[in-house]
């Protein structure tokens, strides 16, 4: 399967995964850590998921209350996102997760 | 947190109606997003979130609608049209058949037709394909005894048998000599045989109308194409009548009171034909030049007072000879001569005088020449510019044979389809592409030929509208006028033939690039 397009969004979003690679994150946690709306953010996810770079999982927690959808980084993605840290780093810095170049 | 409130119920309602209609393997992603919507905290940003949904989930409803999805299990792995596949979607065949019947009732529209009309009349496989109806036509007319209707079969007939036509005609009738004028070859250059032939007809015109200098100038026109023509004595001979004439009438308000005879103007539909119809052949501007040139220098290297006055007199002519083309002449064309024509007169004029010491007169000359290249180069340009025009006229033709291509592939694909082999790739590759193509070449050349549609409306309402004419005849010369031949029909053809070919290639090439996407 062909990796997908890393755009700043794709970045910004495996950024947030890269931060905690083992673990699983909800979607509107994405969001909004990310900035990206449900309608930019899902096609990343879906594209991402199709590539094998996310491992998917759903999650019931309360009765009456629709079950959420999980997301975590596979080990593909993982290595796919690592090859290109840099720009992954530029990614990062772009939305907050990492300190700007020269800054504390 | 409350999900109950009527914001919240909303987004999930909204979310809840696109899950329904969207594909499967897009509403695995709705279901993520609206197990998310009790999470978020504002009820404003919750509808936000759904909407985003709803339109991610429309997408994929739409596409999946348009491209039938190609799961990996159903793609076989050869890239091959004809190879078998899983039977089609129905929706595919629906929206298929909607595009074709959206592109089927764009043709109701009198503007698609005419745009149509215009462009469809370009493709001709023969030179004339009506030559047939117009002989007998022309024959009917010789039974009955009718010399208004010879005249008018004459004039679109080829010259060698129209030449014979209108004599008849005008046996019966001498008051139709006039149409001698419009008895063309439809080439260019005419070939020397069609060339004695008109000579000999509007040496009977000139005969018939004395005192007009058109017959004159046609003569001069036809002797010799050539930049030096008026070393030839019997072009200076006709260009000496013609300056010499007491009127100018070029018969076209003649030609529109007979063509308005026979109902719409024959030729709106093959413009090709409307304009050579009204051609007028006149000495080129090179000519004129040539010819200025010659008479000057002929003025300024004479011995004698008298021949410099002489070679004076003829550049006033040629002069005047301007200034009454320009006051009754009915044509762009010959609007634009008539200037040239005085402009070249008086800038050769002015050193003549001066060697003839007449200082008030070339002064007056030289300003007239000044004055007349000022307006030469102000004189309203049409709105149809020629860089314009050309790309217009080959985006139409373009879209035009788009849609031929469309359809020829839908009825191959129709036919197979209806010989069972509706599991074909390249069947369903065709109902799935080719309608959506189909309907957006019809889209495009409905807007794209509008203004052609217009311009042959104005044309049908006023056959003298050369500022329309253009226009309508470029979508039939449209590719040969990036050649300046736009006469050669040769040249004509093998433009169409590339378009044609380029237009087929993009439909098939986009089928691959389409194919190799889903796949």
């Amino acid at each position: 399967m062909k990796s997908p397009r890393m755009s700043l969004q794709t970045l910004s979003v495996l950024a947030c995964f890269f931060a905690r690679p083992s673990g699983w994150r909800y979607g509107y946690e994405l969001s909004r850590e990310t900035g990206l709306k449900s309608g930019t953010l899902y096609p990343i996810l879906m594209r991402l998921a199709k590539c094998k770079m996310l491992d998917t999982r759903w999650v019931t927690s309360e009765k009456g209350v629709p079950p959420r959808h999980m997301y975590r980084l596979t080990s593909k993605g993982f290595s796919a996102f690592s090859k290109d840290l840099n720009r992954s780093a530029a990614a990062a810095r772009a939305i907050g997760l990492a300190p700007a170049e020269g800054g504390a | 947190m409350n999900w109950n409130t009527h914001l919240r119920r909303a987004a999930i309602g909204l979310l809840h109606v696109a899950l329904r209609i969207a594909p499967e393997h897009a509403a695995e992603w709705g279901r993520a997003m609206l197990g998310e919507l009790p999470h978020i905290e504002s009820d404003w940003s919750a509808l936000g979130w759904a909407l985003g949904g709803v339109g991610l989930l429309a997408k994929h409803t739409l596409l999946a609608l348009l491209i039938p999805r190609q799961s990996a299990h159903a793609v076989p792995s050869e890239t091959k049209f004809f190879v078998k596949e899983g039977s089609m979607r129905k929706s595919t065949l629906i929206v298929a058949a909607a595009c074709v019947a959206a592109s089927l009732l764009l043709l109701l529209a009198p503007t698609f037709r005419d745009g149509l009309n215009l462009v469809v009349s370009g493709w001709r496989v023969s030179p004339d394909p009506q030559t047939a109806r117009w002989q007998k036509l022309g024959h009917d007319a010789e039974i009955h005894g009718d010399a208004a209707t010879m005249a008018y079969a004459a004039m679109r007939l080829p010259i060698d048998e129209a030449a014979p036509l209108a004599q008849r005609a005008v046996a019966r009738d001498p008051s139709l000599t006039w149409i001698y004028c419009f008895i063309h070859a439809n080439v260019f250059p005419a070939p020397p045989e069609s060339r004695a032939r008109r000579l000999e007809l509007l040496a009977a015109l000139s005969k018939w109308d004395p005192d007009n200098a058109v017959p004159y100038l046609q003569i001069a026109a036809n002797t010799s194409y050539q930049m030096d023509a008026y070393k030839d004595p019997q072009w200076l001979d006709a260009m000496q009548h013609a300056m010499a004439s007491k009127s100018y009438d070029s018969y076209l308000t003649r030609r529109v009171e007979l063509e308005r005879r026979f109902g719409p103007t024959p030729g709106a539909g093959n413009p090709f034909d409307n304009l050579i119809g009204y051609w007028l052949q006149l000495p080129s501007i090179g000519t004129l030049n040539g010819y200025a040139s010659f008479l000057q220098q002929q003025g300024e290297g004479a011995a004698s007072r008298d021949a410099r006055q002489q070679a004076a007199r003829q550049l006033w002519s040629l002069a005047n000879l301007g200034a009454m083309m320009r006051l009754h002449g009915e044509t762009g064309e010959q609007e634009f001569l008539s200037s040239a024509m005085q402009e070249i007169a008086f800038s050769h004029l002015q050193p003549l005088l001066t060697a003839l010491g007449q200082a008030q007169e070339a002064q007056a000359a030289d300003n007239a020449a000044r004055l007349l290249a000022k307006q030469f180069g102000s004189m309203p340009r049409n709105a149809w510019d020629f860089p314009f025009l050309r790309a217009t006229a080959l985006a139409v033709n373009f879209l035009a044979d788009l849609m031929l291509a469309c359809f020829v592939l839908l009825a191959a694909a129709g036919i197979m389809f209806a010989l069972g082999g509706r599991t074909w790739r390249f069947v369903r590759y065709v109902f799935a592409y080719v309608p959506v193509v189909l309907l957006a070449s019809c889209v495009g050349f409905l807007g794209a030929s509008y203004p052609y549609a217009q311009a042959a409306q104005a044309l049908r309402d006023n056959p003298l509208d050369f500022g329309a004419m253009l226009p309508v005849a470029s979508l039939d010369l449209g590719p040969a006028l990036l050649t300046n031949w736009y006469l050669f029909p040769k040249d004509l053809y093998l433009w169409w033939a590339v378009i044609a070919v380029a237009s087929v290639a993009c439909v098939w090439l986009s089928l691959r690039a389409f194919q190799h996407r889903a796949a």
